[in-house]
């Protein structure tokens, strides 16, 4: 394949990498590179999934009348965030704070439309999730479907990490400390209760 | 205590009788700009100071708190009215004179008649010093319970009965029951903000309760016995384990552990991961990811069932994504044509002939022949009738009617009213 065919492939999805072993080529890696960085675009590869596409390369200009093919909503973004932690900060927290690897032929961590859909539960409907914002993320790269599994997908790994690991941590500690104390504070009332019952008898 | 006596002294001193309506219409008249008296401060303090509402009365409380202050602070221990009238120079001396005259009626001040003299009575110079140390909008709750412990040392100095003593006891108790419950509720509806603000109070309480207790035989002694009292300690020292366990759990959770759980690594899995997205906004949840976000630069074909589903959702009808309709053939019908509508062809000729500058309408109605003269006039007059002022009034002429007939002689018409067209603006 020529820099030009695979700048159209990538231009329009993505392609795993042993598709196009051309790109193991460090002079046509940096030719599609440039192609892409000549019309705003940045080549991308998903280490976890070994693809390639293009990103765009920086942030829109501000234009009344553009008219985006891609739009991601806040609905979306937070469809996004929360797959991400399940994927993709969970599997990394727990090999970090156990000092292991990820090893091939590791489980891939998945989850179900059942089980995401649920932690929505009164706030976005379970229809919606299913057959309008997933087929959205799934065609962006964000996830992959199989056999009726969500994996991460090439997207996920676009993600800024660093930045949201730091604020999915903190919302974790928040939530688990106050988890804490709410299991603290009944353990009290509980002792509380059966101090005054132990002296009504 | 006050007696008759006293306020038939009082009244016979002011020559007058005392008018509950009358009082109740009255205001009193202030000798300065509001603002250049102490009466913002004590108003605002009113939800405090209304506590003596039984001895200052229902009205003009503020007012009376302005002068018993005066008074108190001043040198001196009998004023005449004229001493009064200048120590309390931001109200007018009427005013000043019948709100005396009320505080003699209430028992705060004692007129003494053959003197002509007012002073304080005890109980006004304790709710004077009271007043002072009240005026301020609002308590801290983290004083809560040091008050009540004065309000404990007061009741003692006064020689109060038991239930003097012990209620405040009772309310300091219920502060700290309180403060348990309302750091339970914050807990649970995970307002950390609040409860950082809400554990740093009760910590103060739970200190001034331990204090309390450790002067309990200072405070109590004489209630050793007083099976109440004994119930009230032993209540009293329940909440005060339990609040200040919990105070302890929320300080050092909320102040202290945050880098101590960091250390140790947050452990969590799964089910923490969906517990905590359920307690997060949309909003809290879609901030994790940075902004802008990366996104692909893809062209999308069009997914049908999604553009319906869309549809749907907007629609707010979910039902109608069971699966796209299936194809029929819509059939379609030659539009019919529509009458001529002789009124407005008559309208658009009116005001053509007007924006002409004007002229006879048998210009236009005689032009063809008697059948088409026929039918243009009928036209002309229900153009008029339709468009014009008694219709719509969207017609840009007017017509106006001669007398008589005038001669016209072509297009088979003979004789026809001389009735002239011309523009809106323009007279004959």
């Amino acid at each position: 394949m020529t820099a030009e065919e695979i700048c159209r492939l990538l231009a329009t999805g993505w392609v795993d990498s042993h598709d196009i072993p051309e790109m193991l080529d460090d002079d046509v890696r940096l030719n599609v590179a440039d192609r892409a960085a000549a019309v705003g675009l940045r080549l991308f590869y998903s280490p976890a999934t070994d693809s390639y596409g293009f990103v765009l390369g920086g942030g829109l200009p501000e234009t009344s009348s553009h008219r985006m093919a891609v739009r991601l909503d806040r609905s979306h973004r937070a469809l996004i965030a929360v797959c991400w932690m399940h994927l993709r900060w969970l599997p990394a927290e727990r090999r970090r704070v156990g000092g292991t690897i990820q090893k091939l032929g590791d489980e891939e961590p998945s989850m179900t439309v059942d089980e995401l859909a649920l932690q929505f539960k009164g706030n976005l409907q379970k229809a919606r999730i299913e057959h309008m914002m997933l087929p959205h993320l799934k065609r962006l790269g964000y996830l992959e479907q199989r056999e009726g599994k969500l994996y991460a997908g090439p997207m996920l790994d676009g993600l800024y990490e660093q930045r949201a690991t730091e604020m999915a941590r903190d919302y974790m500690l928040r939530y688990k400390r106050m988890a804490h104390l709410r299991q603290r504070a009944e353990q009290i009332s509980q002792i509380r209760r059966s101090a005054e019952k132990a002296q009504g008898c | 205590m006050i007696d008759n006596r006293q306020v038939l002294e009082a009244s016979e001193a002011f020559g007058e009788t005392v008018e509950p309506g009358d009082r109740d219409a009255w205001q009193p008249e202030l000798a300065r700009a509001h603002d250049l008296t102490p009466l913002p401060e004590i108003e605002r303090a009113m939800p405090t100071l209304g506590i003596f509402g039984g001895l200052l009365g229902r009205r003009h409380v503020p007012y009376k708190v302005g002068i018993i202050r005066e008074l108190a602070a001043r040198s001196g221990v009998r004023w005449k009215m004229r001493d009064i009238s200048q120590r309390v120079d931001w109200l007018k001396p009427n005013s000043i004179h019948r709100l005396v005259r009320d505080l003699v009626l209430g028992g705060v001040l004692h007129y003494e008649a053959s003197r002509g003299t007012y002073r304080l009575t005890a109980e006004a110079r304790v709710v004077a010093s009271f007043c002072r140390a009240l005026t301020v909008s609002q308590i801290k709750h983290n004083r809560l319970i040091k008050i009540l412990t004065a309000a404990i040392r007061t009741a003692q100095a006064i020689g109060e009965d038991d239930g003097a003593v012990l209620q405040p006891f009772a309310d300091a108790i219920a502060i700290l029951e309180d403060d348990f419950e309302e750091m339970r509720a914050l807990i649970g509806d995970r307002s950390e903000e609040r409860l950082k603000e809400a554990v740093l109070w009760a910590r103060d309480n739970v200190h001034d309760m331990r204090d309390l207790l450790d002067h309990e035989e200072e405070f109590f002694g004489r209630f050793q016995a007083d099976p109440i009292y004994l119930d009230m300690t032993d209540r009293a020292h329940k909440a005060l384990t339990a609040l200040a366990l919990l105070t302890d759990e929320v300080y050092i959770a909320l102040f202290e552990q945050t880098d101590e759980i960091l250390r140790r690594g947050l452990n969590f899995d799964r089910q923490d991961i969906r517990e905590m997205v359920k307690f997060l906004s949309i909003a809290e949840v879609a901030a994790v990811l940075n902004d802008p976000l990366c996104l692909p630069a893809q062209v999308h074909p069009v997914d049908t069932p999604t553009m319906f589903m869309a549809l749907a959702d907007y629609l707010g009808r979910p039902e109608v994504t069971g699966g796209l309709p299936e194809p029929s053939v819509v059939q379609v019908f030659p539009p019919s044509s529509p009458p001529r509508n002789e009124f407005f062809i008559a309208k658009r000729e009116l005001e053509e002939i007007a924006a002409k500058g004007g002229a006879p309408l048998a210009d236009w109605v005689a032009e063809i022949d008697w059948k088409t003269a026929v039918a243009r006039m009928g036209a002309a007059v229900g153009a008029w009738g339709r468009y014009g002022p008694a219709g719509t009034d969207g017609l840009k002429a007017v017509v106006d009617p001669g007398e008589g007939l005038e001669s016209v002689g072509r297009a088979g018409v003979a004789l026809m009213s001389p009735a002239r067209v011309r523009p809106p603006e323009v007279r004959s």
